[in-house]
Order: structure tokens, then sequence, then C-alpha cells
């Protein structure tokens, strides 16, 4: 019986095979949204772990998370660096990294900062940052980069990197007189991290020296840089870690009734999941037009399948006038949809993986993570809904022509 | 071989179409049933396979009453024992030669058991005997009219039934066709012994038979 609903598939090939391309395509589509979404919220959860707050200016949580954590955007303001001194000096605190944000190296964000970034700061399950190669920053003019900034722009340790002022990926100004060393590369870590350059705080002072207003009103070398007094006078955000999360709250209250500026703290946390259910809109959108994709696929089928449903009622006259129970004529079109709607999902699948190894080679320093896992559970789950969704669109032809082939006989009256 | 009393069938809201109060066809019988189209041939062709059943009276193939038969019972009653041949439309397109004469094979066990497993060099002696010189790998859907009222033959008389039916097996065929494809039919079944009942309005087809049957003197049914 399977051997003459394959035959009888392959008689109608030409249709089926369009069917099937739009059955795969769809299931495809299905998967490979549900595991962006799946995936995105991993990364996206894992790009900060352990810290407790960041403090920032008075802003929306979201702003503040966005340029802090993401590196995207521009803070509104600064907060001035002996608030955050007093700050960090509590004694509920156990570490801080200030960051200094503003400028750019090739569209990559520069960050200024200390060398606690590369003791404290931790993503994903609690992992700390790692060298590649090179350690972190010893000199006023030495630059450790992230894993994606040195495989896009081919850089090793101990090249030199001109820092612009801006963000913008093309900036005619630059402080071209003050050239950096690369100190040290880091290991990947699937987080902004590896799109950004960190530098120290003196750095960022030392090449805003003679800068007034964004304008460059004279050229400083590298000699008269060292001469001046290069201590930060504020910083954009700080990463605070607490010796104990529960005095976050208090310590949150303490810092956005700060009196002296207006700052605020914010918990990663929630301002994460703020930010992702902005964005879980569009993620739901994406999930319902996918689902409709499949729908589509399926009805395409049915339509198919009903197209020919007279023509098959000789062929259905004949089977019967072999010997076939009208049961035997409802396996046979249900194989058929079975076969149809198995081969549309396992092609799905695999091709999700073909597009999933194609894009993981060209995104592998993006930071985007695609780990070759088998379907999770909820995959097996769509999967399983699909079959199933196929099956009963194969189910509705399936009935009518056993009911007509019971009153048919062998007289096909049309 | 068949047996009808007081039978008769009716389309749902119509009237009795078959009414037939006695009417048998003897073992190894050779009947032309025939009648203008609508007068019910078809459907007392269905009665007689089995696909539809009387809704009063009697009808017995081989001696067995088919209304009292289940349906999946009859369905393999059928299988077992007779032989259906169509007008048109004989064939599984989509099928090879081979697989087209052997479909029957599949469904009934009785018919594999006859060829004693041999069935694929039956096919072979089938078309030989019925001078078609085909590749059996074919599509049955290439094949021309006349190759597939052959082919539909040899699928008839694989597993040896008892009962060959064929409602107008020759309306697609031309006149010189039309005796040849009878004439083979006739000497098939004579070979084996095998009861044949078939339904034409063509009365030219009436020569060789044993006994001529019409129809309307049979069936007190009213016409469509």
């Amino acid at each position: 019986m399977f051997k003459l609903a394959l035959q009888s598939l392959i008689n109608r090939k030409n249709v089926l095979i369009l069917i099937y391309i739009s059955l795969s395509l769809s299931v495809l589509l299905f998967l490979g949204v549900q595991r962006t979404r799946e995936i995105s919220r991993t990364s996206f959860s894992r790009t900060i772990s352990g810290t407790d707050l960041i403090i920032g200016a008075r802003t929306g949580q979201i702003n503040l998370i966005l340029y802090s954590v993401f590196h995207m955007g521009n803070a509104v303001n600064n907060i001035s660096y002996n608030s955050y001194l007093e700050l960090a000096g509590r004694e509920e605190v156990a570490w801080s990294v200030p960051l200094s944000l503003g400028d750019s190296h090739k569209g990559f964000r520069v960050v200024g900062t200390t060398d606690d970034y590369f003791r404290f700061f931790t993503y994903g399950k609690k992992h700390p940052l790692t060298f590649d190669n090179g350690a972190e920053f010893q000199d006023l003019f030495d630059v450790v980069i992230g894993s994606a900034v040195a495989e896009e722009l081919n850089y090793k340790v101990d090249d030199s990197v001109i820092i612009n002022h801006g963000a913008g990926k093309v900036s005619l100004s630059s402080h071209d007189t003050l050239p950096f060393r690369i100190s040290g590369i880091l290991e990947p870590t699937g987080t902004p991290v590896d799109k950004s350059l960190f530098i120290s705080l003196e750095g960022i002072s030392a090449i805003h020296i003679g800068w007034e207003r964004g304008m460059e009103t004279r050229k400083v070398t590298r000699e008269q840089a060292l001469a001046v007094d290069l201590s930060p006078q504020s910083i954009t955000s700080a990463y605070i870690g607490l010796k104990n999360r529960r005095t976050a709250f208090s310590f949150q209250r303490i810092v956005n009734n700060y009196p002296d500026e207006p700052l605020m703290a914010i918990l990663p946390g929630a301002a994460l999941y703020e930010l992702w259910s902005l964005m879980g809109i569009a993620e739901k959108a994406l999930t319902f037009i996918s689902g409709a994709v499949v729908l589509i696929g399926l009805i395409s089928l049915l339509s198919a399948q009903m197209a020919v449903l007279n023509q098959r009622r000789r062929e259905m006259a004949l089977l019967r006038s072999l010997g076939a129970t009208p049961i035997r004529l409802f396996y046979f079109l249900f194989i058929e949809s079975f076969i149809m709607t198995a081969a549309g999902c396992l092609s799905g699948v695999f091709l999700l993986y073909a597009v999933q190894i194609a894009v993981s080679k060209i995104f592998s320093s993006s930071g985007l993570y695609l780990d070759l896992t088998l379907p999770s559970p909820s995959e097996w789950i769509l999967l399983i809904i699909t079959l199933a969704a196929g099956l009963l669109t194969g189910l509705i032809p399936a009935i009518m022509t056993y009911r007509k082939s019971l009153t048919d006989g062998m007289s096909v009256r049309s | 071989m068949i047996h009808l009393e007081n039978a008769l069938f009716a389309w749902p809201d119509e009237e009795a179409l078959i009414n037939i109060r006695d009417f048998s066809v003897k073992e190894g019988e050779k009947v032309f049933l025939k009648g203008s189209s609508g007068s019910g041939k078809t459907t007392l062709l269905s009665l007689v396979a089995g696909i539809q059943t009387i809704q009063s009276g009697s009808l017995k193939v081989r001696g067995e009453e088919l209304k009292n038969m289940k349906c999946h019972k009859r369905d393999r009653f059928r299988g077992d024992h007779m032989g259906y041949i169509f007008q048109q439309f004989n064939l599984l397109p989509w099928l090879s030669i081979e697989d087209n004469i052997l479909a029957p094979v599949l469904f009934s066990p009785v018919k594999r058991k006859k060829e004693k497993g041999k069935h694929h060099n039956k096919v072979r002696e089938l078309l030989d005997e019925l001078s078609l010189d085909v590749d059996l790998r074919k599509k049955a859907g290439n094949l021309s009219i006349g190759q597939q009222q052959r082919v539909a033959v040899a699928r008839a008389l694989i597993g040896n039934p008892e009962l060959i039916i064929a409602d107008e097996p020759t309306s697609a065929l031309d006149a010189d066709r039309r005796k040849n494809f009878m004439n083979l039919l006739f000497s098939e079944c004579e070979k084996r012994g095998a009861t044949l009942l078939v339904v034409s309005h063509d009365r030219e087809l009436a020569t060789r038979f044993s006994r001529v049957v019409d129809l309307e003197s049979i069936n007190g049914g009213a016409y469509v």
C-alpha cells in the first residue's frame, strides 16, 4: 500500500514538488523564527550577569541599559567622577567599574574604564572576561580590543589604533596625533564586549585635551598629554557589584535620591526584561506570520488534493473493483498526505540546520551565538503539531473519497 | 454462479432501478447482457460484484448471499473470486504494466495462493497469450487504448478468478479490434473454465455467447 501511495504521488510530482517546497520552506521559516527568538533571548540575557546595579545620569532604564551594556545610543548626560567615587566607596559596594563612552574606532565603540573591568565584569553564567592574547592596558595609550574587532579589522597585539571622536563609522575628527597600542585581545564572548575597544579613563581624558565643545582647537602630542593632569572629571555610567544582593533596592534608592546631581540606578535584570518585552511585540508578530505561512502550505496541499479528487474517483473505483476495501482507500490517501507532510517537515528541519551552519560561518565573529543543538522540546512540539495538522488536512480528502467510493461504486456518477 | 431472486435496488431518493424477479448464470456460462444506456447495467454489475447491495430479495454469488456479508468481507470476496474489466480507464496510469496486472494479487491472498508465488512469471505468460509485446516496466498510461484493454484482461485473469465481469469492455475500441478483443476474452475464459458476464449496448458482440439476455426483459425497475 505504501508503494502504491508513493507511485501515485510520483505520478503527480509536478504539483506536489511545488507543495513540498512550500511545506519545507514554511517549516523552515516557522522553526527558524522560533530558534532565532530563543537564541536572541538567551544571547540577550547573557550580555551581563553578576552586576547588581548600573548607575547613570537620570534617564529611562531602557536608555541606560542600551548605552551602558549594549553600547547603543548615547548618554543624555555624564555623571561627575566625584559622585561616582563617593557612591562606589560606600560599604555595601563590593566592586565597581566606571564606564566612559562616546568615542569610537571604525564604527566600534570605545569604552573608557579601569582594569577592574576585566576583573569584575561577567557575562552569561558568571563568566569572567579572558584574554585570547596579550593583557590588560598598562600604559596610558594602551587599548584592549574585543574579538570581533580583532577579527574584522585584522588586528594583532602591538598594532596601533587611532580613536575617533564621536560614535560614527566615518568621522572627520580623529585623535590622530595620539595613536593607541593594542595591549590585549579578548576571547569571544557573544556579547557587545566583542565589538568594543577598552582604554583607561585617563586615556579618554588624554584624547580629549585640546577639544572644546566637540571641536579640535589644537593638536596635542603624546608628551604634552602626559604632562597634563589626566584624572577623569566625569564618566557616563558605572557597574556596581554589591556585597549583599539584598541591599540592591536600598542602594538603588540612595542613588536615585543622590542630592548633588540627578542620578539613577537600575537593576540590569529588570531592565533587560523590559527591553525584551519591548521587542516581544515584533517577536509575536513574527511567530504569527510564520504560523500563517505553515497554514498556507497546508492549505495548498489540501487544495491540490481536492482539485484532483474528482479525477481520482475513477482511480478509487478501479482499486475497489480489484478488491480494495474503502478502509484501504482511506489509508491510501492518508499515507499520501503523511508522506508529503513528513517529507516537508524533515527537509524543513534539514534546511534549518543547513541555514544555521551557513549563518554561523558568516557571522562567527559578530557575537551572535548559534549553537547547533538538536531540536528543543518546544521545537519537537511545533514539528508534531505541523505533522498532525498536515495529517488532518490529508484526512479531509481521504474522508471525502471514502464516502464517494462507498456511494459511487464502480460507476463514477459525476 | 450467480443467482438473483426478487432483487431490488434503488439509488438514494430515486425509484428502484433494479427489480429482477429471477435471473441466474450457471458456472462456466458465457452470458451477454444487453441493455441501452441508463438501463441499470453498471448498477447490476456493482451489485453482483458486491460494491453495492440490494435492498431486498436475494443475490447469491457462488452460493453466498452477498447482502449478508459484512462490507470488508464482500470486498475480500470480490478480490478473491472475480476479475473486473471496465469500459475505460482500466489501468492505473502511474503504475507500471506489471504492477497493474499484479494489483489483484496484492489485494487478494486467495489469488496469490492460486499463482503459487509465481505471479511474476504469470504476468509474462498472460501477456504472451494476449500477444502483447511490451516492456513490463513501462507506465500503463503510455500504452494505446487497445493495449490497455489487453492489459486489463491480463489483470482480470490473474489468479484465475471463477467469474469475469466486463462492463462495456469494447466501447473504446474500433470495430476490428473489438472483434479480436472479444475472441481473446472468450478463449481465455474457456481455457480456464471461468464464467463470463459481459454487459454492453452493442448487439454485434452477442454472436459468440452461449446466452444473450436483454436486461429490459428481466428488469422491472424504472429506467433513469
